[in-house]
């Protein structure tokens, strides 16, 4: 018979196999791969720490993100670096959209991705990112109107 | 080529590290710390010891008299607040901009931490909806914002599951609620919950975070 940790603990095992590909890529497109990493591991210990609560949350990606953010004010860089594409292994991405990443503000990223990559709605993207619901839309468009001129790209 | 959003998702999943819920369990969660390489040597470490220390009398001396002046770094017409040995103020900047600022202890000052209103629209009166901005000290949390006046009341959640009903100032001219609050409490974590008429939660937010050291 399975203990109340043990459910706890697949019930937890099952939630990072949903959420947690959103949130490291929001995290990690906003903070650059080695930040975004620690930050998601902190966001998911939190998580794990008060699973009670967050099992129970609407939309814990969006909580989640805010805790990385918070968890991982301290070892953030100023500015952030990707990594270049292998034409190879992914040949329908932008050889470029690295660069483009890096152009954009750690907002506009921020917002690109929790909106426009992981479905957000604007209003968890603003109570993700601790902004108004006004700002975030200005930050997604701008970072996709930036990403298609600096791609040289007509559709986003 | 896909579209900009698939590209950069697909791009993001092939380069991330991916976290698993064993590599969470498993291990004990660590307290904060930073995690920046720290390659200086112990001469180097002793020398910028000493440059800080210098530093910092430098300015303890140099600080004005009056506290009033030397705590605020954002509002300048402060509505509501507290001035106590730590504090949170809220009211208009040198522009009008609504700002909620808190800071720590007076010899700290200068580690203050502000918002303001829509930061974009520096000019425009339509503030955010909810501001809020918290100080972590080294025993204690100050928070400081405002919310609409459709919120019957407002609650500070300290680490999950410390509960602080805060008082709410009009603001006068908008309708809007200033807030505020000293806790006792060293919090990690903090969310606002905003409650309307009949205690169902309206809003969640989660201000930003201030120094901690």
């Amino acid at each position: 018979m399975l203990s109340r940790s043990d459910i706890g603990h697949q019930e937890f095992s099952l939630f990072v196999t949903e959420v947690e590909p959103r949130l490291s890529r929001a995290l990690t497109g906003t903070y650059g791969l080695e930040v975004g990493e620690e930050a998601t591991r902190d966001a998911l210990a939190y998580a794990w720490e008060n699973w009670d609560r967050v099992s129970q949350m609407e939309n814990p990606v969006g909580f989640l993100f805010r805790v990385g953010q918070s968890r991982s004010r301290r070892y953030r860089r100023s500015r952030v670096a990707f990594p270049e594409v292998r034409s190879d292994e992914l040949p329908h991405i932008e050889p470029a959209l690295p660069k483009a990443l890096e152009e954009l503000s750690e907002r506009q990223r921020a917002a690109l991705l929790l909106i426009h990559v992981e479905g957000l709605t604007e209003r968890d993207a603003a109570m993700a990112m601790g902004i108004s619901r006004v700002t975030v839309r200005r930050h997604a468009e701008r970072a996709l109107s930036k990403l298609r001129d600096f791609l040289e790209v007509g559709d986003g | 080529m896909a579209d900009l959003t698939t590209q950069t998702r697909d791009y993001l999943e092939a380069v991330r590290n991916p976290v698993t819920a064993d590599s969470i369990v498993d291990h004990p969660v660590a307290p904060i710390i930073d995690r920046r390489p720290n390659h200086r040597g112990p001469l180097v470490a002793l020398t910028t010891a000493v440059a800080v220390g210098l530093v910092g009398l430098v300015a303890v001396l140099l600080q004005p008299t009056d506290p009033e002046i030397a705590r605020s770094q954002i509002v300048n017409e402060v509505i509501g607040g507290s001035q106590e040995n730590s504090y949170y103020a809220v009211g208009f900047d040198t522009d009008g901009i609504l700002c909620a600022e808190t800071g720590a202890s007076f010899e700290l000052s200068r580690q203050s931490q502000g918002v303001c209103g829509d930061t974009d629209q520096p000019a425009d009166p339509a503030y955010q909806e909810v501001g809020a901005v918290a100080y972590q000290g080294e025993s204690f949390v100050a928070l400081a914002g405002w919310v609409p006046t459709t919120a019957a009341s407002v609650t500070a959640v300290y680490n999950g599951d410390v509960r602080r009903t805060l008082e709410l100032t009009p603001i006068p001219g908008h309708d809007l609620y200033a807030f505020g609050a000293i806790d006792d409490a060293q919090a990690r974590f903090i969310e606002i919950e905003i409650r309307g008429e009949t205690g169902e939660i309206i809003q969640r937010y989660f201000p930003s975070i201030g120094p901690s050291d």
